[in-house]
């Protein structure tokens, strides 16, 4: 033990400092040698964006007149295709969407037939292993190909950032039975606000709405899916769905559904629809409260005083301040005494609606 | 005998410090390699969907952008004015005077045309009086809460009292944010509801030119503290957090730009008063009370929505920022120290609570005390020159390789700073920043561990 000691002290010690020395030296020269690299492959990355900065410049040139020309149908797709040049780029494809994002009907299909030559090098990225070209290969398939896009969006769904990407495309897909698969992988993405769902499902356009209306009526068991749905067709302002009032408000136990339905109502203004919301306005939930009271303050002609002292005696601050809102559009107050509005728990809201 | 003893003890610590830092710097090595991995799925993505996209901005909710300002006259209107210029769909200001002393209320009542108006307290964290709420009669969204004076954490608790949206962004008053920072950096809340807190990278806007509160040029600052300064925030926002990010483990979202889930801080209780890094422990408190609870949520960082600051000039000032940032890092990390390598907190309590306490808390110390130790051996003579000049020059050339790693994950994403030249200069900051400014930092550290120590909570 004693010799193990001093073999360490004269090991550590500095005058046999060169085991120290030359770690020292491994490291300078392994990170210099890294520092180096790096550096270097900055000083090309920088030269690389500089060069297709001043390539696209010059590309854009051609690319545009090319656009310009087959839009306006001065020339086939065809013949513009061939005046292109780098016309298999991601870079011109990117381009190209700008166009096409701006554009509708005949001039937008021109262009797309247009790029729709253009794909071979994204069938190349959709081979691909690396997950980043496999994604810009789904979104340009997804342009220009939308139907074909759904295949490799099956393949694809464990990857949130691919199934996302590849949803966003697919309301250019003309086929219901597609369509509908589509919103089930949707519906199975997890943790997604459905908000952001109900927003893409609405740019498939109404022919979804009766499978939409099938989930609103029997999914009870899936409370997210009937959110989705309900959000969609509220966004969408489809009034087919309002005889399911009923069965919802009856059926449903989950406060997200409800308060989702609830709002759906309050912008389909149906004044048939006056009794069914009246018990929720004293639903133990203050989201679903909130909802009810806004489309019972929509919907009811007159106020009581007795609403006026529910809402704002409600012990959600929420819920006046959404009253607020309505009760101030409406502009009908009923009668109330200083020492009744004294009393109220939120009077300072319902003082300045009447201000 | 002793003299022998003495000199082992000093080697060890020798090789103690060079264990130290080499472990530090792979690990930095690694956080990068791991930003570098989460970057390149987030450009992608970024190419394809534009901040803008209708579906995206059809479900954004709504944000209340607060400003704590306390004495910001010179600054108030420019900053105010940068904030209405924001693109978003829904989104409120509250400019929430501090009890300025100065005519801070009196600039903004006027430029403004501002008027009292009553505006629900919708929560109830405990701040100082409130003294009268105004709103703009020429921009309906622009509020002031005029308050007593508090501090920023007391200020932003009256802004979160009087917040009806779902998100607040918490923001400092001379941060310019770009007009798609906030359109860009509440996408997380969208396309996972578990995300608690949102946030984006932080630049300096010395040198750059500013019109109307929005950026025309940019450039590097003139200043070398500030161009210092350049360098650490791409390497502390590309290197550190981007990988921690990706590791869900983010301990810090900088006070000059952060999104935050209303409810969930309210349930937490706010921001703390009693503290100088406020940001900080917030968000260390957030991992605390969402692993206590098991309350699946995301902490997001995002290297695109920016938000420009002016940095400090001087080496005074810098000197006081760096000793309070210490002083915050400190409390945060101890307030919570039950964290650590606790499984129940998951990658937060196994990794960064650790990391940071090893590394960012006592790293100045093993620094200076190992430069102290070599410098002392080398006036000794008891010490080879090439040692201490090897040992030098480890440290250099790893300090280095980080930074021009950092130079890499710019120039492959967002390479905002155009000229040639520009990557030059930065790459020789990388190198200069070694000779002294780290050093200095090492030094500020040091006496913000000391002022903390003594209980100093002063903001300077």
């Amino acid at each position: 033990m004693i010799i193990d000691t001093i073999k360490l002290f004269q090991f550590l010690s500095i005058q046999n400092g060169e085991e120290l020395l030359s770690i020292l030296i491994l490291f300078i020269v392994f990170f210099f040698l890294i520092t180096l690299i790096l550096f270097f492959f900055a000083i090309i990355l920088r030269v690389k964006n500089w060069l297709i900065d001043h390539q696209d410049k010059r590309f854009r040139k051609n690319w545009d007149s090319v656009i310009l020309e087959v839009m306006h149908n001065n020339i086939h797709p065809f013949d513009g295709y061939k005046k292109l040049k780098k016309r298999h780029s991601i870079r011109y494809l990117f381009y190209l969407e700008e166009y096409v994002d701006l554009l509708k009907g005949k001039e937008k299909e021109r262009l797309l037939t247009l790029g729709r030559l253009s794909l071979k090098k994204v069938y190349r990225y959709l081979r691909s292993r690396d997950h980043g070209k496999i994604t810009y290969g789904i979104h340009f398939i997804g342009i220009f190909h939308p139907e074909e896009q759904y295949k490799f969006l099956m393949l694809n769904t464990i990857d949130m950032n691919m199934a996302l990407t590849a949803i966003r495309e697919m309301s250019a897909v003309n086929d219901i039975s597609i369509k509908e698969q589509l919103i089930k992988i949707l519906f199975k993405l997890p943790n997604i606000s459905y908000i952001f769902i109900s927003n893409l499902l609405v740019n498939m356009g109404p022919d979804i709405v009766p499978f939409l209306r099938q989930v609103i009526e029997n999914r009870f068991i899936a409370p997210n899916e009937q959110m989705i749905a309900i959000e969609t067709i509220h966004r969408m302002h489809n009034m087919e769905c309002l005889n399911l009032s009923e069965k919802v408000l009856t059926q449903a136990n989950d406060p997200g559904v409800l308060s989702c339905w609830l709002r759906y109502l309050e912008d389909q203004k149906d004044m048939h629809q006056l009794d069914l919301i009246y018990p929720f306005i004293e639903h133990s939930n203050p989201q679903v409260r909130t909802a009810a009271i806004r489309v019972y303050l929509v919907l009811s002609e007159e106020l009581s005083a007795e609403d006026i002292v529910k809402i704002f005696n409600d012990s959600n601050i929420m819920v006046p301040i959404n009253a607020a809102e309505i009760i101030d559009r409406s502009r009908s107050f009923p009668y109330l005494s200083t020492g009744s509005i004294e009393e109220l728990k939120w009077k300072d809201i319902y003082k300045e609606i009447l201000v | 005998m002793i003299k022998d003893i003495i000199f082992t003890v000093i080697t060890v610590f020798n090789y103690i410090v060079l264990i130290y830092f080499t472990t530090l710097n792979i690990w930095y090595f690694v956080l990068n390699l791991i930003a570098y991995n989460g970057l390149k799925g987030y450009l992608v993505r970024l190419k394809i969907v534009s901040p803008y996209d209708k579906v995206l901005m059809d479900s954004v909710p709504p944000v209340t952008l607060l400003t704590p300002a306390f004495n910001e006259s010179k600054n108030c209107i420019k900053s105010v004015n940068s904030q209405l210029k924001i693109k978003y769909p829904d989104m409120r200001i509250l400019f929430i005077n501090d009890g300025s002393t100065d005519d801070t209320l009196e600039k903004m009542l006027t430029t403004f045309k501002m008027e009292p108006k009553f505006l629900p307290k919708v929560s109830q964290l405990g701040t100082k009086n409130v003294k009268q709420i105004y709103q703009s009669q020429i921009y309906p969204k622009l509020w002031l809460i005029d308050k007593e004076n508090g501090k920023k954490a007391d200020a932003l608790n009256v802004g979160i009292n009087y917040c009806q949206t779902p998100l607040f962004c918490a923001i400092d008053n001379d941060s310019m944010l770009e007009e798609d920072s906030i359109a860009r950096v509440v996408v997380p809340f969208i396309e996972d509801v578990r995300t608690i807190v949102s946030s984006g990278i932080i630049r300096i806007a010395n040198g750059c030119k500013f019109e109307n509160g929005h950026i025309q040029k940019v450039d590097l600052p003139q200043n070398i503290w500030a161009r210092f300064q350049v360098m650490e925030y791409l390497r502390a926002f590309y290197g550190g957090r981007l990988a921690w990010d990706k590791l869900n483990a983010s301990l810090i979202v900088s006070g000059a730009f952060g999104v935050f889930r209303h409810s969930i801080v309210v349930a937490a209780g706010g921001y703390l008063h009693e503290t100088i890094g406020e940001d900080m422990e917030l968000v260390v408190r957030l991992h605390k009370y969402c692993g206590d609870n098991h309350i699946p949520y995301k902490i997001r960082y995002l290297p695109d929505p920016i938000a420009w600051t002016e940095s400090p000039t001087t080496l005074k000032t810098l000197g006081k920022q760096r000793n309070r940032w210490q002083r915050g890092l400190l409390d945060s990390v101890m307030r919570h120290i039950v964290m650590m390598f606790r499984p129940k907190y998951k990658k937060v309590g196994m990794l960064a609570m650790p990391f940071y306490f090893i590394y960012e808390m006592i790293g100045p110390f093993v620094e200076i005390t190992g430069y102290i130790i070599f410098f002392a051996l080398l006036l000794s003579g008891n010490a080879a020159t090439t040692f201490i000049i090897a040992f030098l020059l480890v440290s250099v050339v790893m300090g280095m390789c980080l930074s021009v790693f950092t130079l890499v994950l710019e120039e492959i994403s967002f390479h905002r700073y155009p000229k040639f030249k520009h990557m030059i200069h930065l790459i020789l900051v990388a190198l200069l920043e070694n000779l002294g400014y780290r050093q200095l930092n090492s030094w500020w550290r040091i006496k913000g561990t000391w002022s903390y120590m003594r209980k100093n909570q002063n903001w300077y």
